[in-house]
């Protein structure tokens, strides 16, 4: 990229487009954004990182579900070698970030992205919608947590499951009741079986080195993982399949399945304490087979997650529901006095109003652990206990490296 | 006296993948036949540890085009891995760092074996990957291992620094300071100067993760000059160092860090910054 377009400007831009666009005002919102200040304009700078899959949905739902009005300044992806001109179509998201006519970010990356390009995008001032799983490990989802209220920026992962769940009045009360604390002693146990798409999204063994297409930056693409042969399953979507990417189906569609749960049973700040999995011994490249996750909160609440396309069915508790029935007398009543939740932010509201969005980077995160925690009972094929306040796994040394994996330089949190 | 194993034999009752000898999705065992074939590996102590890791051919553990000895290795390695099992992890950790840094195994099987050690190694085979990270083709899974033990790999990495360059330097002063390694402070605070880029940045990110107050002249001097991507870093690093002196009870270095640091952004589009230097300041 040169140096003149470096500079290219937001005033530029809007200068050079005047023809074609009627009205616009020239502010940014970490200019103006602040808490307590002007809301933003109402055009903003967008830009698309990762162009593949999901990535033209995730950016047009700035403009539809998110009702904002952007315009699209910039693409990114690796793939793109020898095709890109640096002012529009990148394959560094570096340069694109650097740009300060840009105010959102899509991402669209593969999940080993999604955290440090998030993370750099609040740093530069952006604000993010990021598509699921959030993260590839769990410190990874603490980074964007503390990025998002570091800078005060506006994040919100790519599943909006939570936002219909606060529609039903089942699922308010439900939340009530949880995060009233006066569940002391909670019985309820959910067992999720959807469609975790295990063995679809699990990944290849014996695979041999093959040439890296011309086309294609593979050191770029494999960023902070570690270096690995090249090899066409590890790329575009059935990249899934590989530990150095993301976590499966379990790790690819947890956060969809899970989303709407962590908000109705009021578990966006915390974690789960004991985790038992049922599962052959993990490959250590490939993401395999499993049966079933047994997640159990420090409150007794218990999540299991069943994949119905191996081993045994979970025999070990049944669903329970839980009610205001759980409730002394005296308990439903003070329950009754509480204020209902608050309704959930979309992400074009809150970047106007500048405050956190329903699915925002903590909410997420807790979200996203939930299946990291799972993958790596699995992949360690032995319970495991979890501090949710430390966020760390206590006793076992060895998974507890699973949850901050080493980077390759010059990538880092 | 160990025992004698017949690893070939163990692998042969592993399941195939689906379409055997070829890249193919693959379904394991059931879990207690899978610790059957572990504790007989175990059983026959380093000598069968030694014999199944040499089978390995490949970074992704196969052995002529067979994923069963790495798949099998790597069970192995999460089971000594479990609690109360040291001693057994010790004789697994130290059989396969024994394979490292000759010409055999192929480099490829070396990367997987010290993914394994990444996964179960400690204390006793910090000096083995120490006298790795020079390997061309290895020493940045080695470096990985290092950093996942952390126990005493700054010594290591600070050895290996003195002749490094380019990306295996970059690489090594990211991983002291992702360890805080506090001996280096004076070798970090000279990278800020650099004068590649990746390096300046890795060397601020690691001077504000070791938050000591003879960091921040040198990573607030960084942030004054830097521009662009730069800029955008070295200001991230000036805030995490701030953050860290506020926790480490070096309240004045935090106010002093959030001030030069306003100073250093007094553009418009920089209030953001300042708007987060202000409040940790506001916090103090």
């Amino acid at each position: 990229m040169s140096d003149v377009d470096r500079k290219t400007t937001r005033r530029r831009f809007l200068k050079t487009s005047a023809a074609t666009l009627a009205t616009v005002t020239i502010v940014k919102p970490h200019v103006l954004g602040g808490p307590g200040r002007v809301p933003p304009s109402e055009t903003l700078g967008g830009a698309l990182i990762g162009v593949g899959g999901r990535g033209p949905g995730t950016y047009n739902d700035l403009t539809g579900k998110h009702k904002l009005n952007v315009i699209k300044l910039a693409e990114c992806d690796v793939k793109w070698v020898g095709r890109a001109d640096n002012k529009k179509r990148y394959t560094d998201f570096r340069r694109v970030l650097e740009r300060k006519d840009i105010d959102v970010v899509a991402i669209a990356t593969p999940p080993h992205w999604h955290a440090l390009i998030s993370i750099a995008a609040m740093e530069a001032g952006k604000d993010v919608v990021s598509e699921k799983p959030m993260t590839r490990f769990i410190a990874e989802g603490r980074a964007v947590a503390d990025a998002e209220k570091r800078y005060g920026r506006v994040y919100q992962v790519g599943t909006y499951g939570r936002f219909s769940r606060q529609g039903d009045a089942r699922a308010r009360t439900r939340r009530k009741l949880m995060k009233s604390g006066l569940l002391k002693d909670c019985k309820g146990v959910l067992i999720m079986h959807r469609g975790y798409k295990v063995k679809q999204w699990s990944g290849l063994v014996n695979t041999p080195p093959q040439q890296v297409p011309d086309w294609l930056d593979w050191d770029m693409y494999q960023g902070p993982s570690a270096m690995k042969p090249f090899h066409r399953h590890r790329f575009g979507g059935s990249h899934r399949g590989y530990w150095d990417y993301d976590g499966g189906g379990l790790g690819d569609m947890g956060q969809h399945f899970l989303d709407p749960v962590t908000w109705e049973y009021g578990l966006d700040h915390t974690s789960p304490t004991e985790i038992t999995p049922h599962a052959p011994p993990a490959h250590p490249e490939a993401v395999g087979m499993w049966g079933w996750v047994e997640l159990k909160y420090a409150n007794g609440f218990t999540i299991v997650l069943e994949s119905r396309e191996w081993g045994k069915p979970y025999d070990r508790k049944q669903n329970r529901d839980i009610s205001v029935n759980d409730l002394t007398p005296g308990d439903r009543k003070k329950l009754a006095e509480m204020p209902d939740p608050e309704r959930l932010l979309g992400f074009g509201d809150a970047v106007k109003a500048r405050k956190p969005a329903g699915g925002n980077a903590e909410a997420a995160h807790r979200t996203v652990t939930i299946m990291h925690l799972a993958n790596i009972a699995i992949r360690m094929g032995r319970k495991i206990h979890f501090d949710p306040v430390t966020e760390q796994i206590t006793g076992d040394d060895e998974a507890n490296r699973l949850v901050n994996q080493p980077m390759r330089a010059p990538w880092h949190l | 006296m160990k025992k004698q194993i017949n690893i070939a034999a163990l692998l042969g009752k592993l399941p195939d993948a689906d379409r055997p000898g070829t890249a193919s999705k693959f379904t394991g065992p059931a879990p207690a036949e899978a610790e059957k074939l572990v504790a007989s590996v175990l059983s026959g102590g380093r000598e069968a540890i030694l014999e199944l890791a040499e089978m390995i051919r490949d970074a992704n553990g196969s052995g002529e085009k067979n994923f069963k000895p790495g798949y099998l290795l790597h069970a192995v390695a999460l089971r000594v891995g479990d609690k109360g099992r040291d001693k057994e992890r010790q004789v697994f950790t130290t059989a396969i760092a024994s394979l490292l840094g000759g010409a055999n195994p192929p480099p490829g099987a070396q990367e997987f074996l010290l993914r394994e050690l990444q996964c179960a190694g400690g204390a006793e085979v910090v000096k083995t990957l120490g006298g790795l990270l020079e390997k061309p083709g290895i020493w940045e899974h080695a470096l990985s291992a290092l950093v996942a033990i952390e126990t005493g790999a700054g010594g290591p990495l600070r050895k290996a620094l003195a002749g490094a360059k380019g990306r295996r330097r970059l690489a090594l002063l990211q991983a002291l300071g992702s360890l805080r390694d506090k001996a280096s402070t004076a070798t970090l605070a000279a990278a800020t100067e650099d004068k590649d880029e990746n390096t300046r940045l890795a060397a601020s990110w690691g001077l504000a993760r070791i938050a000591t107050p003879d960091c921040v002249q040198p990573v607030i001097k960084a942030a004054e000059k830097a521009k662009s991507w730069e800029k955008i870093q070295a200001n991230k690093a000036a805030l995490l160092l701030a953050e860290n002196l506020r926790s480490s009870g070096n309240k004045d270095k935090a106010r002093e860090t959030c001030n030069l640091l306003i100073n250093a952004n007094q553009e418009e589009d920089d209030r953001y910054v300042r708007d987060v230097a202000e409040r940790i300041i506001a916090e103090l």
